[in-house]
């Protein structure tokens, strides 16, 4: 699963706890978002990379069948009604 | 149905809300705060999410490592200070229950359409020994008098604040299900323009018109 942060995230780790820190967020990050309004899973499809970043893809819930965009590296999980 | 929350300001003004951090205020009052609001977030399970991250200078500041805001415009600050940012509102919070270790909300309560919904969501996210920081300036403070007189004479950044009293704040706690644990604060100073730099206290100081409170489930 590729990673939704920015690489320099644990800017005031050390080197080493950073890497090792990194890799478990990368992890905690899907594991820990859900969709705003059911609060159920969330599958990530990605559409683009840049090294280990996702730029754009997206976060669907299969439970409210909605599309959750990720747009420049953000993404978007605004209950649908307030998106624009 | 969430409300729509009242961030046009903030989407259409993020490099005057970033600038304040180095103006002749904020540059003063920015970190004093942050101090203070690290004394009640020190040694909190991780991850820590700041709701309402903004341009980022607090969760940059404290190191905190998640950041939702519903206005994207600033976040593209949080995100160049290292923040992983997520667009979302705190009265929907996208994640998953008992996933954020402290849960951070640094003078976002006086901007929340509904401070009960979203403090319910917070308390639902919190992990096992995880805290809900709140960081607000007092109703009754000379600071939240002073802010409350901007924000009606049109201050585009007060006008949409509602400030709590310190009790209001706890009752607000208390309804989701949170009790405070921990307290710290700082300017007691009089409202200025140009304040002066001064410590951070545990505990809530006499006159104290910044205040940070930690609570966890009750």
């Amino acid at each position: 699963m590729a990673r939704l942060w920015l690489p320099h995230h644990y800017n005031r780790e050390r080197v080493h706890d950073e890497e090792v820190r990194a890799r478990q967020m990368k992890h905690d990050l899907m594991e820990i978002l859900v969709c705003p309004v059911c609060k159920g899973e969330l599958t990530l499809t990605v559409q683009q990379e840049s090294g280990d970043e996702i730029v754009a893809g997206n976060l669907h819930c299969a439970k409210c069948n909605e599309d959750y965009p990720i747009e420049d590296t953000i993404p978007n999980l605004l209950p649908p009604e307030l998106r624009k | 149905m969430v409300a729509r929350p009242r961030i046009e300001v903030f989407e259409q003004r993020a490099a005057d809300y970033d600038a304040w951090f180095r103006g002749p205020a904020g540059r003063v009052l920015f970190p004093i705060e942050a101090d203070t609001v690290r004394l009640v977030l020190q040694g909190a399970p991780r991850p820590w999410l700041e709701v309402g991250v903004g341009t980022g200078a607090f969760a940059a500041e404290l190191g905190v490592e998640l950041g939702l805001d519903p206005a994207g415009e600033p976040m593209l600050y949080a995100r160049r200070r290292g923040v992983t940012c997520i667009q979302g509102v705190a009265e929907a919070l996208p994640f998953r229950d008992g996933s954020i270790g402290a849960l951070l909300l640094v003078v976002t309560v006086c901007f929340l359409e509904d401070p009960t919904v979203a403090l319910r969501e917070a308390a639902r996210a919190l992990a096992p020994g995880g805290r809900v920081i709140i960081g607000e300036v007092t109703a009754d403070s000379a600071w939240g008098r002073a802010y409350r007189k901007l924000g009606e004479a049109g201050h585009p950044f007060y006008a949409p604040a509602r400030f709590f009293t310190m009790r209001q704040t706890e009752e607000l706690l208390a309804a989701v299900g949170l009790r405070a644990t921990r307290y710290a604060s700082t300017l007691v100073q009089p409202y200025a323009r140009l304040p002066q730099p001064e410590p951070a206290r545990a505990g809530v100081a006499e006159g104290a018109s910044f205040v940070a409170i930690a609570a966890a489930r009750a």
